[in-house]
């Protein structure tokens, strides 16, 4: 099903990459370089354009930026640069094309961007090289620590632009998502400066030297994101026990975390505090469990307390089980202007829980459910939460006032 | 002075003598390197020492041996075995040692490091040519760093276990086993160490900032991960007991049951992440309860048929839910074939194959279920003896339970000593009465 926006778009994509193989060709021609060699450069980019690696932020990040880096260092002419680097993303898109991946392949606008610092720096280290005859592998290490900077920062800007007006979340947020990824960054470019700075002197023992290191931290971290896929999936599994168990309405634990995590995207908190909020409002109801028969509807407090007893004997779990233990707290008491005890996290816990709860089990329209709730703003609920819970509502479309 | 006092003072004054020996040896036969490398070096292997991990996977070998290989290529033949034996003394102390003013760890760890990093020292000073290095030198010294890091991974590990075993008696170590699935990853780190030690020498000191980097963010990665796995486990287990402290009849039962099916699949030659799986299995074997309302598990006397399809349907589901979890998929098998007989009767989720033996695992775990069991008291009865369940065990092996995992069940627990069920006779018959009782009715 393809809509006529959709196609404009993939219109204008085709025509932007075909552009790109002609100015790739046209620069190519000028070079001085024989054809094997640079096709061996095309192909190496295209290479590395499309193995991914899961990164931090959970997405995947390609390894082109290394490829280009060692571009910088061994290619001297830029429209030669520029030529392989173009014509290596074009071939790297056909094949994804070809295999009906749409995930790999870089976007466009990320790796311009990319191109632009790489000629940059190409600039600079000529320029160096003319007017103060530096040279040397200092100077080489300081272009490929500029360099390797220079994209990521370049990297992460375009994805936030990319990311804005997206979902909701705040542009604080796609930044600090964006930097997570340093640890990927850092073990890439620093594998391809090592790679750059010894193939001229030792040869093609400099592929060994340069490609087991990046490959092995390159499992280390395809591992984390498994690891932590599946630690979040086995939270999300043990806070449906409640509602297996007929304690807790059915669906209640994940439309609470739903709404939690995209209101504190919405706020501009930061990635990790965002997942463990998301994990405690999870498990926010886990204290049912205890409760020995499902007609009794013990004090909320208590249920919270429980709730946080159990977390507690999980010991990665600490911040959770205190965000679940306040989570029942008011806001504020009388005579006070507001409980600083009780953390943003609670707050926004306690006014997700007690919205899908009355749309939920009172199966109030989501206009009547807010309006208890702005009713309840005097202790229960904070003000400004539920108007970020309005938002949240709004974006989704399920409130449309 | 206790026994174990003794034996410590003893392996720490062989160890460290041996180390100071060989030293002062080194010192007068061979030249120091009196350079900056050497600080830097020993820095490093400091601080990845004091960042190791403990995991069960081949590929995740700590970098400390590549370090020692690389910075013996650098100190070059008539320095790298003292250069290679002294930089490992940064790694001896770490701060744990400190704070508990422990001194045999640290003397123990000293001697053997220095011991093994000598050893590789020796065989790099082999590889190296005399003169200056040349690109034509490379393949060999990377060979000859490979076979280092494996000896020195091989000491390394003979001399820890040697240690632990004198000091804690602790006899069904079995460092060998380990030692063959790590031997590739170690010859990997070595050749690369050897590798990078070349390429030191040839490109310039410009390479040692990138090199750190590289393996600093590969490592603490790696960390993550184990931490992360440790916290899967820890997480999964600390629901599972706050939820058991809620009903006081199982209450630890979950834990036992995960030990012996644990001794039991050790004894029959698990390792690594296959005892993982089944020690985790039985983490999970009865979490379908935790859901099944508290009254019918409380409840005394026979449950009535629907009761018992309740019962069942409510396992059913917390397993479709923990199918959900990747890493768990195929330990919910397992735990789900729990119930199936070893003739292929009873029943179970998709880990039950009717008329066929569930798979070995699930079968380790009936064995460990049924023990703890029969060795704790339970709503409907008082617990037996060991000896009774042992019997018991056996009668029914080869009908409900697999013989050989029976046997490496009694096996194993007959080499820990450990004594469960009720103490004495008097407790058994009105155990096997009231047993009895129940299962008439």
């Amino acid at each position: 099903m393809s809509t006529l926006p959709n196609r404009l778009n993939r219109a204008v994509g085709i025509l932007l990459w075909a552009a790109g193989l002609a100015v790739g060709v046209m620069l190519a021609s000028t070079s001085t370089r024989s054809l094997s060699n640079l096709a061996a450069w095309v192909g190496a980019i295209a290479i590395a354009d499309l193995i991914r690696v899961p990164s931090p932020s959970g997405g995947r990040i390609s390894l082109v930026g290394g490829a280009g880096l060692v571009g910088v260092v061994l290619v001297e002419s830029i429209p030669t640069l520029a030529a392989v680097f173009m014509l290596g993303l074009v071939v790297s898109r056909l094949v994804a094309a070809l295999w009906s991946d749409d995930s790999r392949g870089s976007d466009l606008s990320r790796t311009l961007a990319g191109l632009g610092i790489l000629v940059l720096v190409e600039v600079v280290d000529a320029w160096m090289l003319e007017a103060f005859r530096w040279d040397g592998q200092w100077v080489e290490l300081a272009v490929i620590l500029i360099a390797g900077l220079l994209w990521f920062v370049a990297d992460a800007f375009v994805r936030m632009l990319g990311a804005f007006g997206l979902g909701g979340a705040s542009i604080r947020f796609i930044w600090l998502l964006a930097l997570e990824d340093w640890p990927i960054m850092v073990s890439l470019f620093a594998s391809a400066g090592l790679f750059a700075l010894a193939q001229p002197i030792i040869g093609w023992w400099a592929i060994p030297m340069a490609l087991v290191p990046y490959a092995i931290s390159h499992v280390s971290f395809t591992l984390l994101a498994g690891t932590r896929r599946t630690y979040g999936q086995m939270i999300r599994a043990l806070s449906k026990l409640p509602e297996v168990a007929g304690l807790s309405p059915e669906g209640h634990a994940a439309a609470t975390a739903m709404l939690a995590s995209n209101m504190a995207r919405g706020m501009g908190m930061r990635p990790d505090d965002v997942t463990q909020l998301e994990y405690a409002a999870l498990l926010h109801d886990i204290g049912r469990i205890t409760v020995e028969d499902p007609a009794d509807e013990p004090d909320t407090a208590d249920l919270a307390r429980w709730g946080a007893e159990i977390i507690r004997q999980a010991p990665y779990l600490e911040r959770v089980a205190g965000f679940v233990e306040q989570h029942d707290a008011p806001y504020r008491r009388p005579g006070e202007a507001d409980d600083a005890q009780v953390g943003i996290e609670a707050r926004i816990i306690k006014v997700a829980g007690a919205y899908d709860r009355a749309h939920r089990i009172h199966e109030m329209e989501p206009v009547e459910a807010l309006e208890v709730l702005h009713r309840r703003t005097a202790y229960d609920y904070d003000p400004a939460v539920v108007a970020r819970l309005r938002a949240v509502l709004r974006r989704s479309g399920r409130l449309t006032a | 002075m206790n026994p174990s006092t003794r034996s410590r003072g003893l392996v720490a004054g062989i160890y460290g003598g041996a180390a100071l020996a060989l030293l002062a040896v080194l010192g007068t036969q061979t030249t120091f390197p009196f350079r900056w490398e050497w600080l830097v070096f020993g820095a490093a292997f400091g601080v990845f020492q004091s960042l190791a991990v403990e995991v069960n996977d081949r590929l995740l070998a700590s970098p400390t041996v590549m370090i020692v290989m690389t910075a013996a290529v650098v100190f070059g033949r008539d320095s790298a075995a003292i250069g290679a034996a002294t930089i490992v003394l940064f790694g001896a102390v770490t701060p744990l040692d400190i704070r508990e003013r422990r001194w045999f760890q640290p003397v123990v760890n000293a001697g053997q490091l220095v011991l093994s990093a000598a050893i590789a020292g020796a065989v790099i000073a082999l590889a190296l040519p005399s003169g200056d290095l040349a690109t034509a030198d490379i393949g060999r010294v990377a060979l000859g760093a490979g076979v280092g890091a494996v000896l020195y991974s091989a000491a390394n590990l003979s001399l820890v276990t040697l240690a632990v075993r004198t000091v804690f008696r602790k006899r069904n170590l079995k460092p060998w086993s380990r030692m063959r699935s790590l031997v590739p990853s170690m010859a990997l780190m070595g050749i690369l160490g050897g590798l990078l030690g070349t390429t030191y020498l040839l490109v310039g000191p410009a390479t040692l900032p990138l090199l750190f980097a590289v393996f600093l963010v590969g490592h603490l990665a790696m960390r993550a991960v184990s931490q992360l796995r440790v916290a899967h486990e820890s997480t999964l287990g600390g629901f599972i007991k706050a939820l058991e402290a809620k009903d006081l009849y199982t209450k630890g039962h979950t834990e036992r049951v995960a030990y012996f099916s644990q001794i039991t699949a050790e004894e029959m030659g698990f390792r690594g992440d296959a005892l993982d799986r089944v020690r985790v299995a039985a983490l999970i074997h009865d979490i379908g309860k935790l859901a099944v309302p508290r009254t019918l598990i409380r409840k005394k006397g026979p449950l009535s048929q629907d009761e018992y399809s309740l019962m069942q349907d409510h396992a059913h589901l917390v397993e479709d839910i923990l199918h959900e979890v990747e890493f768990l998929a195929p330990m919910v098998e397992i735990a789900s074939g729990h119930h199936s007989r070893f003739d292929g009767g009873g029943y179970g989720g998709s880990g039950h194959r009717r008329g066929e033996p569930p798979v070995l695992e699930s079968r380790i775990l009936a064995v460990a279920d049924a023990f703890d069991a029969m060795t704790s008291t339970r709503s409907y009865r008082l617990a037996l003896t060991q000896e009774y369940a042992i019997a018991e065990l056996r009668r029914s092996a080869g009908s409900q339970f697999d013989p050989d995992c029976v046997e490496a069940f009694v096996r194993a627990l007959a080499a820990t000593g450990e004594r469960y069920g009720s103490p004495s006779l008097a407790d058994e018959t009105e155990a096997r009465q009231r047993a009895e009782g129940v299962y008439v009715a």
